[in-house]
């Protein structure tokens, strides 16, 4: 959609100013470029903060994430010794929500890696050879899109030993369908165009055809679509375990962490509270980060 | 129409086939004997034969494939293992209940998505536009099981102005003002994702249609702003809005099953829970049978809605 660096028009978008000329592109989107860099670097390094510190978990002098004070239950935030408090347990909140926030994170980042890379395969199979596996591929990504996403992970994850694996692999299996198809068109604009048929009439192989011209086309768009789906599967894959479909006790990611406060929400509100703020802070930064990538990287949305 | 409309019922048939094959094969991969779960550890080897055989599951898997077919066509979906009741008549209660809880939650989204983002592109860089516009940012991203906890600490335990779960009163319950009662916090729970969605589309809809050049003439020629706004520009950018509404339904589905879980209504998404809970895998099947044949449905109603606003979507 708009590209910020053509962008010519009054920053912040004051409605009396009148709109540029329509030859040229305006922001269709809701935050103007200058306000939207300032929000994209806030992001990113609020997001750099929270990767800096749950991977710094190991060697930062917090407790034990699994160590249970038996006399600090529950303990508000601001209990000296436990800054942000201690769950129904006694174990330490700071020290599980930076522990935590390795599994969200991994659970997030992770399955949507490996689905853009089974999507490209598939993506570029059915868009580039087309035909009959095209055909093939797609009608059986037409059966995935027939269930809710999320509602298709929990089935796959709650018929599978729960566990972290299992989480990872239904949160890849249902984005597969998702990123394939837009891997598919991809491929296929680039698959016609003139000049990939002057380098297969010029003789170059098949594998030099999809190295050199189609691949480089058709990867953007699908890395962008991935990076702006990666908030959302933090938000799916705190989910599951809030439900208990992932990670396994006494280990805990942000959302499982959700889950144990439930229990106690009345007396200690803030055992529930504090790892969904991390959830909403984290998926936010992620979607901002996309949504800037988006219009960086692919203009035409 | 009626073309367009026997179109997207045949091409139904195959995938309706695949979400049943795959409904199948993901309760063949489930880990754990099947014979074991019934039997118990202790069994021997022999009855464990013996009941294998009495359940074809010695068979090939598309012959079981197939025979399963033929009795979920005949009204035969099982017994639940864990409560020895016909799996149907758990489910079909279930059904009514989703429906409600996903019926409200779609008004709520699309009312406020309207409303709201209406209001924002009307008053475009106001700030009330830019408040919807980062609010919206937010809301999209919080997850719906932790809001729900969030809004039955505030509306249920706080403040008491709404019961904090189930579906009806113990006490006279089971009323019309009753059932909505028990309705609003789960709705909203579900329908705020959606609805945060469903207003950035509208106000950037509206936005686009806003800036064409028959809306420039419309204004030139004094047609007053409310009947640009609420005549041409909404009623032109409504294609687009009901395409991604259709598109939000999945996730409003999914948020279903959670605010079902935090508030105990009574649904598919909490039966579906609860005997993942208990590993019952034929109510787990016809759970999530029923609510991929509900989606369906769901869909090529959104998509029937979407060829009578803009006909020339038919050749999408």
């Amino acid at each position: 959609m708009a590209d910020p660096s053509i962008w010519i028009g009054p920053p912040g978008g004051d409605p009396s100013t009148p709109l540029p000329m329509r030859t040229t592109v305006t922001h269709r989107r809701p935050l103007s470029a200058l306000r939207r860099n300032r929000l994209m670097l806030s992001a990113l390094i609020v997001l750099l903060l929270i990767v800096l510190l749950t991977v710094l978990a190991p060697i930062l002098p917090i407790h034990d994430p699994f160590d249970a004070d038996p006399l600090q239950h529950n303990a508000p935030i601001g209990t000296s010794a436990y800054p942000l408090g201690t769950d129904n347990q006694g174990r330490d909140i700071l020290s599980r929500l930076l522990w935590g926030g390795r599994i969200s994170l991994l659970v997030g980042v992770a399955p949507t890696v490996l689905a853009t890379v089974v999507s490209l395969l598939l993506g570029t199979l059915a868009g580039y050879f087309g035909s009959l596996l095209d055909q093939i591929i797609m009608r059986v990504l037409d059966v995935f899109f027939a269930f809710p996403l999320v509602l298709l992970a929990i089935a796959i994850a709650g018929i599978l030993n729960p566990g972290i694996p299992t989480e990872m692999l239904a949160i890849t299996i249902v984005l597969v369908p998702y990123i394939s198809r837009l891997a598919r068109t991809s491929t296929a604009q680039v698959a016609g165009l003139p000049y990939v048929e002057a380098a297969r009439a010029s003789g170059a192989g098949t594998a030099a055809i999809l190295a050199r011209y189609v691949l480089p086309n058709a990867v953007p768009p699908v890395l962008v679509y991935a990076t702006t789906l990666v908030g959302l599967m933090i938000v799916v894959g705190s989910g599951l375990s809030f439900l208990g479909l992932g990670v396994q006790p006494p280990a805990a990611d942000w959302g499982a962490m959700v889950g144990d406060g439930a229990v106690v929400l009345r007396k200690a509100a803030h055992v529930t509270i504090l790892p969904g703020l991390m959830i909403v802070v984290t998926a936010l930064a992620f979607n901002i980060i996309g949504d800037g990538l988006r219009d960086v990287l692919d203009p035409r949305g | 129409m009626l073309n367009y409309l026997v179109k997207r019922l045949v091409g139904l048939i195959p995938v309706l086939f695949g979400v049943s094959f795959l409904v199948f094969l993901m309760v063949q991969l489930a880990p754990g004997d099947v014979t074991t779960l019934l039997l118990g550890p202790l069994a021997s080897e022999e009855a464990k034969a013996t009941l294998r055989q009495a359940l074809g599951l010695d068979l090939p898997i598309v012959v079981q494939y197939i025979k399963w077919l033929n009795a979920l066509l005949h009204g035969d979906f099982g017994t639940s293992i864990a409560t020895s009741r016909g799996v149907l008549e758990l489910v079909l209660p279930r059904i009514g209940n989703t429906l409600i809880l996903g019926g409200a939650s779609l008004v709520i989204t699309v009312v406020v998505g309207f409303a709201v983002g209406l209001a924002a592109a009307a008053n475009r860089g106001s700030l009330f536009d830019r408040l919807s516009v980062s609010t919206v940012l937010v809301i999209g991203n919080i997850p719906p099981f932790w809001l729900g906890l969030v809004l039955s600490l505030l509306f249920a335990l706080q403040f008491r102005w709404f019961p904090i779960s189930g579906m009806t009163s113990l006490n006279n319950g089971g009323g019309f003002s009753d059932v909505i009662w028990h309705l609003v916090l789960p709705a909203v729970t579900t329908a705020a994702a959606p609805a945060a969605v469903v207003t950035r589309m509208v106000r950037a809809a509206v936005l686009e249609v806003l800036r064409q050049d028959y809306i420039q003439v419309a204004r030139a020629r004094g047609v007053p702003e409310q009947t640009i706004l609420l005549k041409h520009a909404l009623r032109n950018a409504l294609p687009p809005i009901t395409t991604i509404v259709g598109l939000q339904l999945g996730y409003l589905l999914g948020g279903t099953l959670f605010s079902e879980v935090v508030f105990a209504w009574p649904g598919l998404g909490q039966l579906l829970y609860t005997s993942i809970v208990a590993r019952d895998l034929p109510v787990i099947q016809a759970a999530v049978l029923a609510i991929a044949l509900s989606f369906v449905l769901i869909n090529l109603a959104a998509d029937l809605t979407n060829q009578m606003l803009d006909p020339r979507s038919s050749h999408g």
